[in-house]
């Protein structure tokens, strides 16, 4: 439970740091430096493709966004009933809620983030 | 005692503690503790007090002050401007003086003033909030505020020495690079100063922050500014080290010719944006993020009500904290980077602007079901946001690529940023110097006079800032001296200027404000505002030991809560929650605040001034090309360091509430600095990486052979092998057996002076090949090396320190304590030896 609190907090925000870092990375590389490496990248001749790697940068994090708000889901649920039952002291209800907040707010907004650089991929192509 | 036992005591106490102006629960709990408290907690008078101080009250006092005067200097800078600025060719300065004005004006007002001037309120106010005695690291905290004095003296005597910076705040190459003189030698060099300063006080703040809180004051009952100070401590730790890379890449590139940002020589100008914006962006967050806890204090205390939302601040903070990191390429909208790119950071930066938002909604619905109190500190609060929402819908404008490279560099950034930069902070700034004025002096001010002095700051920073949107649309490009009279510009220059000269006269009043203040005797009760937390349950101006009995936190509101005011009462005679014997504080958890411990804080010392004083010559060394001085006053630094070690307050086990311990203050200083540290090698990784990939040729370049691999191979095994007798060494300690933990960390000095001599070795073998100044890439070879080279010094030092006051009992043998500390810092540079191994030896094969 408590490495599923940490996924809800941090797995939104560190899929969108990943998106950015990579598809960012791969398509400077690729797209505007005239360099070896990123010919090869554009090419394919690395083994995989610019596009490919900008489209896979940002659908596996958006995907890693998705399981982060589905772990806050199963975790609102599983507190509520917490809360129902007794002996559980107040402070760490009221930590666990705090922590429920950050983590569905953190997501939904890493969800977002991530959602926009793919509507860009949508309607831009990767090098343009 | 219980609570029900206290009523009677307290309606007894409650008369004539209303005739003193102090809290009933206060009057009682002084009259029990507190003579021996103010004996055992009393500094030293007259000048060796002034400069041993280690309290965080009179450091905090000094931040503010400093600040501030910084803040009077900066602003002189910018009225000569404005007066050169007035009217079409203007020749109150030259072009090279106003160069020289607007680049000092907007380093000191975003590193000397507005950073600091939080951190003047983070001192004083943040251990009061929490309960605490003091912070976490008092001697940290001093040696900060040294070096930020004198990293600020240092900049600002480059003025009249005629060798301030001209190159722009945010100094870009390869102007910055091939500017003659040393006024860009002060920027990088000063800046790094400054950096130490940051980077221990944000260390210090944040484990005060997590540590010592009162017992009961869990995560969720922590105020919204102590979040807020938390989160920017966090981010100045992650933020600081591109800006200290970029900053020493530029430093040595000027005067070793390293080629960092040749472009000739395989550098990159790009990287220096990359890397200053890293640190830029999040630095706005850094500045505003405390602000924004400023007005969450004060709202709640003048509508009468608890702040509504709460939960949604704290993650609007936190969520804030971590999006700025991610939406500095917006800065870099107009350099050529591609479209997709752009989409990528627009929507980003798109995305900020929701936690600001929902910290927005929070304050008026605080407001809309309060009863709301127009008290000078609230119409700052209540004018913040209105100026905070003009700067903050500007910024979204930004977001949008096409707009944001039409007014890229025009007068419409300077006015969006200082409606952010100064609606978005010294707004909130000045809220919080009126609102704990009271509490800092000990004294109340001319409430009327004060919301005098806040409608000319109002008007005239409107009247200043707003006409330069206009100019900005007009095409009124910004860093300009001077210009035409036909370009249509004057009349909103004619009304900056004038407002300007409103804003100055506006900053006399309310100084005049607070002048007349400390002379009139209107002495300040305990909690003059009827606030909700508890520095307001501290005397006015509060004693050196702030808490004669360390409460018990009831909630988020404990000032209005009726239970944890009289808990102070209730455990006046606990021992635990006194502490009379001696400079003691409690230790709690992390996320509830259990009370884990009873710590020795350190006494007076002036051992901070003397380290920082040395740095200061180190660095004034470098400025002047004194290697030797610098080198011997680094010595300096070195045996201050010792000394300090060498009387640690707590050679005295702390006295443990609760089987486990818990984290210490130690491991969480340790660790921290490990993270920033680690931060500072991950951006020169990230930079070889880009250097390497925007090469346009093989690599190596020009001809260069990948480096040789068995030295490199053999160094870097010694150094993973040499973290099993350090761990060995944390093992022994931590049974007690000196000797043996003494002789394992002597095995891994002995291992480390292994390295540091194989690593050597190389370098003299690559030499011939690959020079630090032949290009970029020896650059980065050496650099890289270098760097992992002095830590691993470091290390070496800590080491053998650590054996020595192990066999002579002055550290601790105990599980927790230094030996695991500086165990922790080995296994670092064992995965630093790895990590350069692969990116420096390694990855040139690829």
């Amino acid at each position: 439970m408590r490495l599923l609190m940490w996924f809800a907090i941090a797995g939104g925000p560190a899929a969108w740091a990943v998106h950015l870092l990579t598809a960012w990375s791969v398509n400077e590389l690729s797209c505007l430096s005239p360099t070896a490496s990123g010919v090869a990248l554009h090419d394919g001749s690395l083994g995989i493709r610019s596009h490919t790697a900008v489209w896979l940068g940002t659908g596996l994090p958006w995907l890693v966004a998705v399981a982060a708000v589905g772990s806050c889901v199963l975790l609102t649920r599983a507190h509520r009933s917490a809360q129902q039952r007794d002996g559980v002291e107040a402070a760490i209800k009221e930590r666990t809620s705090l922590l429920l907040v950050l983590g569905w707010f953190l997501s939904l907004m890493s969800l977002a983030a991530i959602t926009g650089g793919g509507i860009a991929l949508l309607v831009l192509e990767p090098c343009a | 005692m219980t609570l029900d036992d206290v009523q009677p005591q307290l309606a007894r106490a409650d008369i004539d503690a209303a005739a003193a102006g102090m809290l009933p629960e206060r009057a009682l709990a002084e009259g029990t503790v507190g003579e021996k408290l103010r004996e055992l907690w009393e500094e030293k008078p007259g000048l060796i007090g002034f400069i041993s101080t280690v309290n965080h009250k009179r450091i905090g006092r000094r931040y503010l002050v400093t600040a501030a005067f910084f803040f009077l200097l900066a602003g002189i800078e910018a009225l000569v401007m404005r007066t050169q600025l007035v009217g079409p060719n203007g020749s109150v300065v030259s072009a090279e003086t106003y160069d020289r004005l607007f680049s000092l004006h907007g380093t000191a007002m975003i590193f000397f003033f507005a950073t600091p001037m939080n951190n003047g309120f983070g001192n004083y106010v943040v251990p009061l909030m929490l309960g605490t005695r003091d912070m976490a690291f008092p001697r940290l905290n001093a040696l900060s505020y040294w070096i930020f004095l004198f990293s600020g003296l240092l900049m600002f005597a480059s003025l009249p020495l005629g060798m301030a910076p001209d190159g722009g705040w945010f100094a870009y190459v390869p102007l910055t690079r091939q500017l003659s003189g040393h006024g860009l030698d002060f920027y990088a060099l000063g800046l790094l100063l400054l950096a130490v300063s940051s980077t221990v006080g944000a260390l210090n703040l944040i484990v005060t922050t997590l540590k010592m809180r009162a017992p009961g004051m869990t995560l969720a009952r922590m105020p919204v500014f102590a979040w807020s100070v938390l989160v920017q401590s966090f981010m100045l730790l992650f933020a600081l080290p591109p800006l200290d890379l970029a900053n020493a890449m530029l430093f040595t590139d000027r005067r070793f010719d390293t080629q960092f940002f040749a472009e000739s020589k395989g550098g990159d100008t790009l990287l220096w944006q990359h890397l200053f914006w890293i640190f830029g962006h999040p630095d706005v967050y850094i500045i505003v993020l405390p602000a924004l806890g400023i007005v969450s204090s004060v709202v709640p205390v003048f509508t009468r009500r608890p702040i509504a939302a709460y939960p949604f601040i704290v993650l609007a903070t936190v969520a804030t904290g971590i999006i700025s990191f991610g939406v500095w390429v917006h800065h870099m909208f107009a350099v050529g980077i591609s479209d997709v790119a752009e989409s990528f950071f627009a929507a980003a930066t798109l995305t900020i602007s929701l936690p600001a938002g929902i910290q927005m909604f929070a304050w008026i619905a605080t407001m809309w079901r309060g009863r709301v109190v127009l008290s000078t500190a609230m119409l700052y609060a209540i004018s913040f946001v209105a100026a905070f929402v003009v700067g903050g819908v500007t910024g979204v404008m930004f977001a949008v690529v096409p707009f944001d490279q039409q007014v890229t560099d025009s007068y419409f950034v300077v006015a969006h940023f200082h409606y952010v930069l100064f609606g978005g902070a010294v707004l909130p700034l000045l809220a919080g110097l009126f609102y704990w004025w009271p509490k800092i002096t000990g004294r109340t001010i001319n409430e009327k006079a004060g919301k005098w002095s806040f409608v000319v700051v109002f008007v005239g920073f409107n009247l200043t800032f707003f006409p330069m949107h206009i100019s900005g649309l007009e095409g009124m490009p910004r860093r300009i001296y001077t210009y035409g009279p036909d370009t249509g510009w004057t009349i909103w220059n004619i009304l900056s200027t004038a407002g300007s000269y409103l804003l100055g006269a506006g900053f006399v009043f309310t100084l005049g404000v607070l002048v007349e203040s400390l002379l009139r005797d209107r002495w300040a009760p305990d909690d003059p505002w009827r606030a909700n937390t508890l520095e307001w349950a501290t005397a006015s101006p509060p004693e050196d030991y702030n808490f004669p009995v360390i409460p018990t936190v009831h909630s988020l509101n404990p000032l209005w809560d009726g239970q944890t005011l009289p808990s102070m009462v209730e455990h006046r005679y606990d021992d635990q929650r006194t502490m009379l014997d001696h400079h003691k504080t409690l230790r709690t958890s992390e996320l509830d605040a259990r009370v884990e411990a009873i710590i020795a804080m350190p006494s007076d010392t002036s051992l901070p001034l003397c380290l920082a004083a040395c740095l200061t010559v180190s660095v004034i060394g470098l400025l002047a090309g004194l290697y030797v001085l610098a080198a011997v006053a680094f010595a300096g630094v070195g045996v201050a360091a010792v000394v300090w070690l060498w009387k640690r307050p707590d050679t005295v086990p702390p006295v443990d509430m609760t089987p486990p311990v818990g984290r210490t203050t130690g491991w969480w200083a340790m660790v921290l600095f490990i993270a920033t540290e680690g931060a500072t090698f991950a951006a020169f990784i990230a930079s070889y990486f880009y250097l390497r990939f925007s090469a346009t040729g093989p690599w190596p370049p020009h001809g260069d052979i990948p480096p040789k691999i068995v030295v490199p191979s053999i160094a870097t095994a010694v150094m993973v092998l040499s973290c099993l007798p350090v761990w060995l060494a944390g093992r022994w300690a931590a049974k007690g057996r000196r000797a043996l933990a003494s002789a394992a960390g002597l095995v891994t000095l002995a291992a480390g002076v292994a390295f540091v001599v194989l690593q050597i070795t190389d370098w003299f073998a690559e030499w011939p090949a690959s020079t630090l100044s032949k290009d970029a890439y020896g650059s980065l070879l050496f650099g890289l090396t270098g760097l992992h080279v002095a830590h691993v010094v470091v290390g070496l030092g800590m080491l053998a320190f650590l054996a020595v006051s192990l066999l002579s009992r002055r550290a601790a043998a105990r599980p927790g304590g230094p030996v695991s500390l500086v165990a922790l810092y080995w296994y670092f540079m064992a995965l630093i030896a790895v990590a350069v191994y692969v990116t420096v030896y390694l990855s040139p094969r690829w």
